[in-house]
């Protein structure tokens, strides 16, 4: 977000105004991050990570054997007892974790779904697997790596695998708690009040970059487009010219990422008269057809140079063709109380109901009249 | 281009909460319907903590809607009788707690006049609902859960009634004391205070008499039995509210704003089939009429008009005319209402409702003789006058087509004010009681179309100028289309050595003729470079470079003139800088004394009774003509045919012939 951007000052003006919806940079930064990391499909992300440890130590010598006693021989037998180690601890831990699942307090998909990624169940799994591939390659190669070199893959081998350890201990403590109906409710609300707020920030920045384009449009006189204007055109003003190419096909549309507010005095600096000038508002987050058209002046086509300063002022992105759920939770909810009701189970509506109460209140709070 | 929806997080979750509170009535499940109900509830009362009348609205709605769905599944299952008493109970419970705690709560704290403006939208919408539903009872006929509702409703505590009448009070005195306009601001603010405070009774009064009027409606379709009828009229009780209240209340329903209150203009007698358009009935009537039964039923009404606004009191000669015509309807119907209307024989009933019906008529009386010495009082406004010419003057010169074209062939002369006498063009109107069109103030009122008094006066300079050339004896020819009369009509002219520069017709042929219009010297003001100008409106294109114009006009239908205009006419006409655009004399001028003499003389009938059929004393009649105007609009014009041999008329229909 550049500061002259719209997006950035309409997220200010919003942060001002609703402060309780915006968290701060670094744990927004935070959990984006983790959120990315910690995907199930970024196995490669940590299997390089694990390839890439292991390869400093090949590489150069760093050193542990000064302070670790750890004759060749001995790192030699461990590398393979090592790789057994893990491989039976990952048996076991896939047969517990199964049993554990079978025990939960909710079962469904969305539970289950929360489970994985609440207990990080998929990065351990790629953890654990990415070691014993480590350890395979490392013992495969025990006679071309330089002897130093060796111990010190091992010892490096053999903290991660104790760190992976403690990590299938937190694994299972979380499965564990995952039989207990409450925690499992607080976390889906967790979440459920998160995917809310991400949506209303989103609505926020909507309204205020509307709000605040329209404005510095109004204070230059400009007039913003309604149907009326469709129809009221100044026929002495109109002009056609005849033409032997195709009718312009209409453009796809693609959605508003950030606006240039510099565009708007460039446009001005360029008009001579700039009493009749009309605008179609700009807000963060919709989708537009009209790059080059959104402010013009009545009855008057732009001029390239104009068409060009109004494009550049525009960041857009293609309109994407699968768009992301922005209710997942919601969703699972709503499922919920249409269960619930239907199998007359009341406490647990009234459960899910407190929920949706939550989100009334966060949407009454912080409603903007448009 | 934001919807409010668009930007909401919970929207579409009503819909989901009022399907599942459907089907949790379906299953007749208490505990569930009752965790429904409580979460409605708490979602009501945020909305009214965070003011957001949009959640409030969608939520309040429900109330009625519950009561409804458990009443029909009970007519299904006899055996879930309890558990709809539940509901229906619940229902009235909830909404006496919205209105008297939840809302008044808030309102009790809030001291901005503004943000308790807000707050009665809340009221309202809860009233609204309390209303829906004491109607949905009533079309079932359920009068034991009717009576426990109307009990419930009963209970909500006008709070802010002591409020009120202080407010009153207050306002009384100070309009007492206020001979020098001092208090003006004071009164104002007071008042102000009062029209938002007084809101929460209105509506809790407006409801009642809404339903009771509805029962008296439905008696008097046969819809309710007299027994279930009175059943249901004994268990209302109306506040006895102030009398200026209820007359305000009376002219309200009649108002137009009453057709969407309190959800009446969906009220109806039987039940529509979907799919087909119908019209419910109309609010205006019903509560005219059911204000009539209750008043004679309860006679209790007293009237006080002293602190009526004029705009209401003008209402009331309607609203007599009305009533009289109900309580006529209630005479011929006597043996059918006499029990609802709690009389003992037809003279108890006409006794009853002369008690109404005369105080009415007098103040009809009072009112219009009010109204109108203040118009016959106040003084012209220059600016009303000014206004009034410009809208007269540019309807004239619309339609003044005839003086365009001879403005554009520069074909006038103008003569001196005292020279050559020429024709007055226009009229001298007598506009009756139009006085308020030239005022200010309260009484001003605009007349629609006025501006058609000048129209007229352009169309009359156009039948004029047609008239003098068609008694001219020019030279006539017939032909079969206008084709054939103007290249004869040429042909004739450019023989006699008249170069023609001035085809006009009617416009009807203008499209009839497919002959000229496919002619190759024909070219269209469409498609030629025609520049614009006053005339434009009338060019049809060129025949031969000669502009063909069109008009509408009985004189010209089936004639076509062709000539060369400057040779062949001209107009002479006289200014003036006192008139409009000093061609055209408008003035305005109020009745002397004299002249409303005269006229009462002439026609004494007309001057001292009312549309009403009310007798005015002379003194009255004389203010009431000196509630008209004198208008004079009129060109000073003359047309005159220099040279008839320059013209010639074409005429279609007949068989070609020559002769005059």
């Amino acid at each position: 977000m550049y500061k002259n951007g719209l997006k950035y000052k309409a997220t200010q003006e919003a942060k001002k105004n609703h402060p309780e919806i915006f968290d701060s940079p670094f744990k927004t930064n935070y959990n984006q991050f983790k959120e990315y990391i910690f995907d199930r499909k970024r196995w490669w992300f940590i299997a390089l990570v694990i390839f890439f440890i292991f390869l400093i130590t090949i590489i150069f010598d760093i050193g542990i054997s000064s302070f670790i006693c750890i004759t060749n021989s001995t790192s030699r037998i461990i590398v393979d007892q090592r790789t057994a180690n893990i491989a039976v601890i990952v048996s076991i831990t896939l047969v517990v974790v199964g049993f554990l699942i079978n025990n939960l307090a909710i079962k469904n998909s969305y539970a289950y779904h929360l489970l994985f990624k609440h207990s990080y169940l998929y990065p351990i799994i790629y953890l654990t697997l990415s070691l014993i591939g480590g350890f395979f390659v490392v013992s495969t190669l025990r006679d071309s790596i330089d002897d130093n070199k060796f111990t010190n893959v091992v010892v490096i081998g053999t903290l991660i695998a104790i760190c992976v350890l403690f990590l299938i201990g937190f694994l299972f403590r979380t499965i564990i708690m995952f039989t207990d109906r409450v925690v499992i409710k607080n976390l889906i609300d967790n979440y459920f009040f998160n995917e809310a707020k991400k949506l209303l920030k989103e609505h926020l920045i909507k309204i205020y970059s509307g709000k605040l384009f329209k404005e510095l449009m109004i204070n230059r006189g400009a007039k913003e487009y309604n149907l009326k204007d469709a129809f009221d055109f100044d026929p002495t003003k109109l002009k056609a010219t005849e033409s032997n190419s195709e009718p312009e096909k209409e453009k796809p549309k693609r959605l508003i990422k950030d606006f240039n507010l510099n565009g708007i005095s460039k446009y001005y600096k360029r008009k001579s008269n700039t009493q009749n000038i009309i605008f179609d508002n700009i807000i963060i987050g919709e989708t537009i057809t009209r790059l080059d058209n959104y402010i013009w002046e009545r009855g008057v086509d732009n001029t390239p140079k104009e068409k060009r300063i109004l494009k550049r002022s525009l960041k857009t992105i293609s309109y994407p063709k699968k768009k992301k759920d922005p209710f997942i939770v919601r969703k699972y909810y709503e499922e919920q109380i249409e269960n619930f009701t239907e199998e007359n189970r009341y406490r647990e509506l009234d459960d899910v109901l407190e929920s949706f109460l939550v989100l009334y209140d966060m949407q009454m709070k912080n409603q903007e009249y448009v | 281009m934001f919807n409010s929806d668009q930007y909401d997080i919970t929207s579409g979750l009503n819909s989901l909460i009022l399907s599942n509170v459907n089907r949790s009535i379906e299953d007749a499940s208490k505990e569930t319907f009752s965790v429904f109900k409580k979460f409605i509830r708490q979602v009501i009362t945020r909305s009214i903590v965070h003011r957001s009348l949009k959640h409030f609205n969608q939520y309040i709605s429900f109330y009625p809607f519950i009561y409804s769905v458990s009443y029909k599944k009970m007519v299904d299952d006899e055996n879930i009788k309890a558990f709809q008493k539940f509901c229906s109970e619940q229902v009235s419970l909830s909404l006496k707690e919205i209105i008297s705690w939840d809302i008044s709560y808030i309102k009790s704290k809030e001291k901005d006049i503004n943000e308790r403006k807000r707050i009665n939208q809340f009221y309202y919408s809860a009233y609204n609902s309390f209303s829906t539903l004491l109607y949905y009872m009533l079309k079932n006929n359920d009068l034991r859960n009717f009576a426990f509702a109307i009990n419930e409703y009963e209970n909500i505590s006008p709070s802010t009634l002591s409020n009120n009448y202080n407010l009153k009070t207050k306002i009384k005195l100070l309009t007492i004391e206020n001979k020098d306009g001092r208090n003006d601001s004071k009164i104002l603010s007071l008042k102000n205070e009062l029209s938002v405070s007084e809101k929460f009774n209105i509506y809790y009064r407006h409801v009642l008499l809404g339903i009771k009027y509805w029962i008296f409606y439905l008696y008097q379709y046969k819809k309710l039995d007299q027994e279930t009828a009175l059943a249901f009229l004994d268990l209302i009780k109306t506040p006895i509210s102030d009398p200026e209240d209820t007359l305000k209340d009376i002219i309200f329903f009649r108002e137009g704003r009453s057709r969407f209150y309190m959800g009446w203009e969906d009220w109806d007698i039987i039940e529509r089939k979907s799919g087909k358009v119908y019209t419910p009935p109309d609010p205006y009537y019903w509560l005219t009429m059911g204000f009539m039964a209750d008043q004679i039923r309860e006679n209790r009404l007293f009237i006080n008009t002293g602190s009526f606004e004029v705009n209401e009191s003008s209402q009331i000669r309607y609203l007599y005319d009305k009533l009289v015509e109900v309580d006529n309807y209630f005479i011929e119907n006597f043996s059918y209402w006499k029990d609802l209307l709690k009389t003992e024989n037809i003279d108890d009933l006409k006794e009853k409702s002369k008690r109404i019906l005369v105080p009415l008529s007098q103040l009809k009386t009072e009112k219009i003789g009010d109204d109108e010495k203040e118009i016959a009082q106040t003084p012209l406004d220059d600016e009303k006058i000014d206004f009034f010419k410009s809208l007269i003057g540019s309807a004239w010169e619309g339609k003044a087509s005839i003086r365009a074209l001879f403005n554009h062939y520069k074909s006038k002369k103008m003569i001196p004010q005292r020279g050559q006498k020429l024709k007055i063009i226009g009229q001298r109107t007598f506009f009756e009681k139009a006085k308020m069109m030239f005022i200010k103030g309260k009484h001003h009122q605009d007349i629609l179309n006025v501006n058609q008094m000048g129209g007229i006066i352009g169309t009359w300079e156009n039948a004029e100028f047609f008239d003098t050339i068609l008694k001219s004896e020019c030279d006539t020819i017939y032909g079969k289309n206008s084709l054939e009369i103007i290249e004869e009509a040429i042909l004739s002219l450019s023989n006699r050595k008249f170069k023609p520069n001035f085809i006009l017709m009617s416009r009807e042929m203008s499209y009839s003729n497919n002959e000229l219009l496919d002619s190759e010297f024909f070219i269209s003001k469409f498609k030629g470079n025609f520049k614009e100008s006053a005339i434009s409106t009338y060019l049809f294109g060129t025949y031969k470079k000669i502009p063909i114009f069109v008009l509408y006009s009985d004189y010209t239908k089936n004639r076509i003139i062709v000539a060369n205009f400057k040779q062949a006419f001209t107009m002479l006409y006289k200014k003036s800088r006192k008139w409009y655009n000093d061609l055209l004399k408008i003035d305005i001028n109020l009745v002397s004394d004299q002249e409303a003499e005269r006229r009462l003389e002439d026609s004494p009938h007309k001057w001292s009774t009312t549309e009403d059929g009310v007798k005015l004393s002379k003194e009255d009649a004389i203010t009431l003509i000196k509630t008209s105007v004198i208008i004079d609009i009129w060109s000073t014009t003359k047309f005159i045919v220099k040279n008839k041999k320059a013209f010639i008329i074409g005429q279609i229909g007949a068989a070609k012939t020559s002769g005059n």
